[in-house]
């Protein structure tokens, strides 16, 4: 097991009997997630999320805006400046190869919906993910991301293209 | 004996071991082969909830399913079809729910889990879901007949 796979350890002890348990940490995962607008136009949101998807460059693979569901993804490299280093002492020193981080497919799915008890405001959830392939084609990885820097920046993008403030929820 | 010899025997023996649970045909997979009968998965799957707001019902399922760290993939309001995966490292589910009319006063939400290459015929786990969206939808989710 690699470094990555441990720090991810929360995540890699999901057993499958657990798969639709709500956990400890589901809500402080919800809230690093949702942020609420004061805004009621949800299709302006919509609108809004489309365009900072395309801005980083993730094409829009569905979209219903009745339920307020957006998915964009995008391929991008995966190769890891310490994997590689990884990769060559293990070559150099049993003189064989191991395959390495490759490709990834990262994924944003957005959620905009009217806030409970509050027709004026709109929430939004936005969850991201990627899988990784590896150079010998293999699935290496499936994982959410949960990094609060990643939702944060996220947010704050949010805030700044429909000209309003976040508050958290 | 050597170093190589002491490999091949254990990759031998790996492969033989791996060929345990090969069955004559994959294309069999095409249909259905877990032990649960088709009435009693449509038991375990489905609840009905006496409510007639299927985009409201849409909706919550949608909260509920983030709730339960699954990514939206798809969702259609016509059809009432949500689908979502949920990946922890390699090991990710799959999962559709419907929402569809029952009657005139109620609707029938129906789930269904795949993971690790299995359909999910475990009761109790689709009681978990039940729950979580019970408790969302503020309504009591009746077993279905």
């Amino acid at each position: 097991m690699n470094n990555a796979n441990k720090n991810k350890s929360a995540e890699d002890e999901m057993l499958a009997a657990d798969v639709l348990k709500l956990t400890s940490d589901s809500m402080s995962l919800r809230q690093m997630q949702t942020r609420k607008y004061v805004i009621s136009d949800q299709s302006k949101v919509i609108q809004s999320a489309v365009g900072l998807l395309q801005d980083d460059g993730f094409n829009i693979e569905e979209i219903n805006s009745d339920l307020g569901v957006i998915l964009g993804a995008k391929n991008r490299e995966a190769v890891e400046a310490g994997q590689v280093a990884g990769a060559v002492i293990i070559a150099v020193i049993f003189g064989v190869s191991v395959p390495i981080d490759k490709e990834q497919k990262m994924s944003a799915s957005i959620v905009v919906s009217e806030a409970p008890s509050d027709p004026n405001s709109t929430i939004v959830r936005v969850t991201f993910s990627r899988l990784v392939w590896n150079t010998a084609n293999e699935l290496s990885k499936a994982q959410r991301l949960e990094d609060p820097e990643i939702y944060q920046t996220f947010f704050s993008k949010v805030s700044k293209s429909l000209f309003l403030t976040e508050q958290q929820i | 004996m050597n170093k190589f010899k002491k490999v091949s025997i254990a990759v031998a023996i790996l492969l033989l071991l791996s060929l345990q649970g090969c069955v004559k045909d994959s294309k069999q997979a095409l249909f259905k082969t877990g032990d649960a009968s088709a009435v009693e998965l449509r038991s375990f799957q489905s609840r009905i909830f006496d409510t007639t707001e299927k985009l409201k019902t849409l909706k919550t399922v949608i909260a509920t399913l983030q709730d339960l760290g699954f990514v939206i993939g798809k969702a259609d309001n016509d059809v009432g079809v949500v689908s979502g995966s949920k990946y922890a490292n390699r090991h990710s589910a799959l999962m559709t729910v419907t929402v569809r009319n029952k009657n005139e006063t109620q609707l029938l939400v129906r789930a269904s889990v795949q993971q690790h290459l299995k359909a999910v015929e475990d009761a109790a786990i689709y009681q978990d879901f039940f729950i979580a969206l019970e408790k969302a939808m503020f309504l009591t989710a009746h077993k279905v007949d």
